[in-house]
């Protein structure tokens, strides 16, 4: 009977034909999906492809436009996080979503409590229950510990453990790992087979192309809201599952190396680290910048990109390791104190650091620079109009009006805006923190060539991207790290993506090496 | 881009009434007085409005700065009390009149930088915060009066409060009233400072990031809004020739949020639009007037008031959604 | 885990130690200093019952206020809820000439129709809960003065069915102990049960806690926002009833100070102050701790107004020794 049930219907969740579309822009464009029970299902595409779309449209977050969901071949329409649930439907995040106070065995229960007679929560086999099925996924903690006092993978074990306790038909991974390091990404996947067997259907969503082979039964890859293909894993090989992502050379730029810049060589070093250490974060790491320089920092999610740069930027004094600024050594207790210097630090959160949404394209420019234009408190609005315009001309920000709130530009012009803010004034070091992330392909080719422009005006950039080609395309150096560790530094023609990463596997490998070693040494 | 300023078009009016709610709901009053109040259409009348709302123009272009930097100021009313009680009790046991004003300006300064302290370097939350100061402020000057109220006779307060000048009886009040006006005008829109509010209203981490002193800039803020709220004392001190710190500023800080947010400026802050806070002033003002003229208990002026600010919350909510 | 290396000033140590059991202490230190300083006027049980009685209905509402703010909300509305109730109360026995039973069902609506009020504007309306209470309160206050122009309700005669309305808070149980306190005992309990035994109390938790990831663990954020006001609302107006039964009028000016009092008892009765944390039996410490203040106090011949000035400063010392967690 039962095998004629799932006969019936070979897929668990399937999406027809889903149309979804912002404000006329098409972020979905007519993509079928599919996920059969017991099945892993890699959903991959780049920033943008339209995967987070797709998975908010099947928990309920969003509507579509037009297209059927079915489980269990019976269509649904989920209009809430809550009603996906009920259904079956759960997913887990890369940002925890549980509740921080509550103990652990709640985080599990909640919203389905075990009951005594008399209709109360029965505390004791709640917490029974809760240490049972985490012993089954081989976690074993106090259950009445609150969840904010366990690591970041424990919490994450507890997130996948609620999603079976509720009794999950779908699964939903959306970069759940990345927080996790090797060994307990391990944990996870012996969790995910362990799944598969009670034949959950689970979708994973990961920008770790191992792990997509590692876990993934099945892919299917998204591009600019389009369904390209779908591949049984073990028949795809990783340079074709990239080339599938990222399309061919077409409306690409192929990839062109920069000419070496031989005058670099006698240039004086504007910015350095040294020995810089941040617990569990950064170790040993030294980096020297000079004036006319693209050096690109290169490394996966959690390497300790941004925290290098808010250190070098003064947002962060919680390190050790000393700082040298044209030869001297600073002590910037502040972002206040590097503006000062020089030094612009251009933010990886556009919305929740870099944009001041409420005010108009003029005022997020000139904010950081403002006192060249006061006198005596009061604005200069002359001489402040004067390189707003001159800014938004030489960025090429669209925008109807300067004094147009910055919020109702796009991302591209926005950021665009925010590289003006610091161009506009003295500054000499610029860090860049993902620069083209969530911008149209135009402007971020736009970005990319200004980046050049800047350090052929002397400037000394900082380059930090987690797309290795524009790296490939813009540095002069790349540093590499792995885990807070400098692990390979490439210069001049040997900046190449396979190079990029390749030094971060050997470094992971060399890293992990040096770690049980020690482990071994201390025990 | 021809498609979205079509569609936008039935919207635009909507937005001109929220943008100018408070100025529209004034228009809306002024026509219900001149038709239902007897002599209501008359310059004097004009004189009073304005005479009456002084102390809260103060209070109120204080609170704009403070909510456009993200914060709230529930002192003010109680600061009123200090700056009342004090300026008044130093009168009336002989002191010189102007140092007793400058006196209470200082008290008035110190409240703010307390408030400002709470909130910035000790991280309160702003609302929590000045509850408490509210409460502590009141109890202070209640304390130094010890709750009995006092007759005043100052000659500068006669001359602020009293005089009329000219042959249309321009009340003299009305002159400092222009000038916080312009000044409070001139520090958000032209100044370094008024940026630097705005920018941490806005994102006190972006702000921080570029290079602006956040801390400072509340503190700042909180010093002004004090001030002012000291000047409001005064000016209901000479207006009614008493100090009482039992009722002198009660309620002023409900009064100031509602003009304020029925101004327009978001109580999340960001933005601070002082026109909206002027008319949401006068408003407050015209609330109380038309109460009293149509022979309602003033309370129903207080309800009103509080309808007011939800029905701007609430605005303000649907607007970001 | 090697245990963090914070550097602690002897100040922050001892604020920590102030927000684990320590109100418990400054209870008990409280009594033994004032048992020395003022010895028979205070242990009496005449002056100790009396703490008791006064501070039950104030307690009563605490609890509201404790599961508002553990909700991650706020409620500063609930004193003139309270004044309201004895207002409408006092007003239907004495004015309308109501009986009994009529009146205390008409006043008994105050609550839920203010919690109706809050609990909609905040969750649906989406107006911060501080400021919407506040607002609130403002009305609530000023309806409250509306009702007899800003003059106090003696409620007039004594029929047999008013004592019986008077003897719920004028009375002791087994001779000694005052009736209201055993109810303010009682439905701390019950709501203890309800927070930490239920799946509403849970839920109140959990969306204090953080309340988008308990979105997006399927609790119903906006319908425990509306029931949690509501209940406090409710717990308000009763409050307000017990209040009336003690002092036998209908004052507008009564309870003006509360939605600030109450949240110095539940601060200090441990609670978070954005919510997520906090014991309910907490209350009773924090509320006692608030009565005795006032108790040693006024015995110590200070105005009121000192002690709102020393409520305040005891609330903002509360306040400070939780931010640094």
């Amino acid at each position: 009977m039962e095998n004629q049930k799932t006969e019936k219907q070979e897929y668990l969740l399937e999406a027809r034909n889903i149309y979804k579309s912002f404000s006329t822009v098409p972020a979905l464009t007519n993509v079928d999906f599919n996920l059969r029970r017991g099945e892993v299902m890699a959903l991959m595409g780049e920033n943008g492809a339209g995967k987070s779309t797709l998975i908010k449209i099947i928990t309920g977050l969003y509507t579509k436009d037009s297209g059927q969901v079915l489980l269990d071949g019976k269509e649904i329409r989920a209009r809430s996080v809550l009603e996906s649930q009920q259904l079956g439907i759960q997913s887990v995040f890369q940002e925890l979503n549980l509740s921080p106070f509550l103990s652990v065995a709640e985080n599990l229960f909640i919203g389905h409590e075990i009951r005594n007679k008399r209709g109360l929560i029965d505390w004791k086999k709640t917490n029974e229950e809760a240490k049972q099925i985490l012993a089954e996924m081989s976690v074993y903690i106090d259950v009445k510990k609150p969840l904010k006092d366990l690591t970041a993978a424990v919490q994450q074990m507890v997130a996948i453990a609620r999603a079976v306790v509720v009794n999950a038909k779908v699964l939903i991974l959306d970069e759940a790992t990345s927080s996790l390091d090797a060994d307990e990404v391990e944990v996870l996947f012996r969790e995910i087979r362990r799944l598969k067997t009670k034949g959950i259907g689970i979708i994973y969503i990961t920008h770790r192309m191992n792990e997509v082979f590692a876990i993934s039964d099945r892919i299917t890859v998204l591009r600019n809201g389009h369904l390209i293909g779908v591949y049984e894993s073990a028949a795809i090989n990783m340079s074709q599952l990239i080339s599938s992502m990222i399309g061919d050379a077409k409306g690409r730029e192929v990839v062109v190396r920069k000419k070496e810049n031989p005058e670099l060589k006698n240039a004086p070093v504007l910015y350095s680290l040294r020995n810089i250490n941040k617990k569990n974060r950064l170790y040993n790491v030294d980096l020297e910048i000079k004036s006319g320089e693209i050096v690109g920092l290169a490394g996966l999610l959690g390497s300790g990109r941004t925290e290098l740069a808010r250190i070098i930027f003064g947002d962060d004094q919680d390190f050790t390791g000393e700082r040298y600024f044209k030869g001297e050594r600073v002590n910037l207790k502040s972002p206040a104190a590097s503006i000062k210097n020089g030094i612009a630090y251009c933010t990886e959160e556009r919305r929740s650091e870099g944009i001041f949404a409420l005010m108009g394209v003029d005022d997020n420019i000139i904010m950081p620079s403002m006192d060249s234009y006061v006198r005596f408190g009061v604005i200069n609005r002359k001489k402040k109009n004067a390189v707003v315009k001159e800014y938004i001309g030489r960025l090429a920000v669209k925008t109807p009006s300067s004094s147009m709130e910055i919020r109702k530009l796009s991302g591209g012009n926005q950021q665009k805006a925010l590289v003006a803010r610091w161009l506009c004034m003295d500054t000499k070091l610029i860090i860049f923190d993902e620069p083209t992330r969530g911008i149209d392909v135009g402007a971020k080719a736009e970005i990319e060539k200004l980046i050049q422009e800047l350090a052929e005006q002397g400037l000394a950039v900082l380059y930090i991207s987690s797309e290795f080609e524009e790296l490939v395309r813009g540095c002069d150096r790349v540093i590499v790290l792995y885990e807070g560790h400098v692990v390979s530094e490439l210069s001049g023609m040997d900046i190449s993506n396979e190079s990029i990463t390749n030094a971060i596997a050997e470094g992971g490998r060399t890293v992990r090496d040096a770690k049980k070693l020690q482990e071994e040494k201390g025990v | 881009m021809q498609k979205k300023t079509l569609t936008s078009k039935a919207g635009t009016a909507g937005h001109f009434a929220i943008d100018n709610a408070a100025a529209l709901m004034c228009v809306v009053l002024i026509l219900y007085n001149a038709l239902f109040t007897k002599n209501f259409v008359q310059i004097n009348s004009l004189w009073n409005l304005i005479a009456q709302t002084t102390s809260l123009m103060f209070v109120t272009m204080g609170m704009t700065l403070v909510i456009s930097a993200g914060c709230t100021d529930l002192s003010v009313g109680a600061i009123m009390a200090i700056s009342s009680s004090i300026c008044g009790e130093y009168i009336v046991s002989g002191g010189n009149q102007a140092a007793a004003i400058f006196l209470a300006l200082g008290i008035s300064l110190v409240c703010g930088l307390i408030n400002g302290t709470l909130v910035a370097r000790y991280k309160l939350q702003p609302l929590v915060a000045m509850l408490v100061a509210r409460m502590v402020y009141r109890a202070a000057a209640q304390i130094y009066t010890s709750g009995i109220a006092r007759n005043v006779s100052s000659s500068i307060g006669a001359f602020i409060a009293q005089k009329r000048l000219f042959s249309f009886r321009l009340p003299v009040i009305v002159i400092p009233m222009i000038l916080v006006i312009f000044l409070t005008w001139f520090i958000a829109k032209k100044t370094s400072f008024g940026k630097h509010v705005e920018a941490v209203g806005n994102n006190q981490r972006t702000a921080y990031l570029c290079g602006i002193s956040v801390a400072g800039t509340i503190v700042a803020v909180y010093l002004f809004s004090s001030v002012l709220a000291g000047f409001g004392g005064l000016i209901e001190l000479f207006r009614s020739g008493a100090t009482d710190a039992n009722t002198i500023g009660l309620d002023y800080e409900m009064s100031a949020i509602a003009a304020v947010t029925i101004g327009g400026t978001s109580m999340r802050g960001g933005k601070a639009r002082i026109y909206g806070s002027i008319a949401g002033a006068l408003l407050m003002t015209l609330i109380t007037m038309t109460v009293n003229f149509s022979n309602i208990t003033y309370q129903m002026a207080n309800i009103l008031k509080g309808v007011v600010i939800v029905f701007a919350l609430a605005l303000h909510s649907i607007e970001r959604s | 885990m090697e245990k963090s290396s914070e550097r602690k000033i002897p100040l922050s140590e001892f604020l920590d130690f102030l927000r684990g059991k320590g109100t418990i202490v400054v209870l008990i230190l409280m009594i033994v200093f004032s048992s020395i300083l003022f010895g028979n006027t205070f242990l009496s049980w005449s002056n100790l019952s009396n703490v008791m009685r006064q501070v039950s209905w104030f307690g009563i509402a605490a609890i509201g206020v404790n599961l508002c703010i553990i909700s991650g909300g706020r409620d500063v509305s609930v004193g003139y809820t309270a004044m309201l109730t004895g207002m409408v109360f006092s007003w239907c026995i004495t004015k309308a000439g109501m009986n009994l039973w009529l009146a205390l069902l008409l006043s008994l609506c105050v609550g839920p129709a203010v919690g109706l009020i809050n609990g909609f504007i905040i969750a649906k309306l989406h107006v911060r809960a501080m400021i919407a209470t506040l607002s609130t309160g403002w009305i609530f206050c000023s309806l409250g003065l509306i009702i007899n122009n800003d003059a106090t309700i003696y409620i007039a005669g004594s029929t047999k069915n008013i004592e019986l309305f008077y003897s719920i808070s004028r009375s002791n149980l087994f001779g000694f102990l005052p009736t209201p306190f055993a109810v303010f005992l009682v439905c701390v309990f019950g709501f203890w049960i309800m927070a930490s035994k239920t799946k509403l109390g849970r839920v109140i938790y959990a969306i204090g806690g953080d309340q988008e990831s308990a979105a997006m663990m399927g609790m119903n954020v906006k319908k425990t926002q509306l029931i949690t006001h509501l209940i406090c609302s409710i717990l308000a107006c009763i409050a307000g009833l017990f209040l009336v039964a003690r002092t036998g009028v209908g004052d507008p000016a009564s309870c003006s100070q509360w939605g600030f009092t109450l949240m110095a008892a539940v601060v200090i009765g441990g609670t978070r102050m954005r919510g997520g944390l906090g014991d309910l039996r907490g209350i009773i410490v924090g509320v006692l701790i608030y009565g005795l203040l006032s108790n040693i106090l006024s015995m110590a011949g200070l105005s009121l107004y000192w002690q709102n000035l020393i409520t305040g400063l005891v609330l903002l010392l509360a306040i400070l020794s939780q931010r640094r967690s």
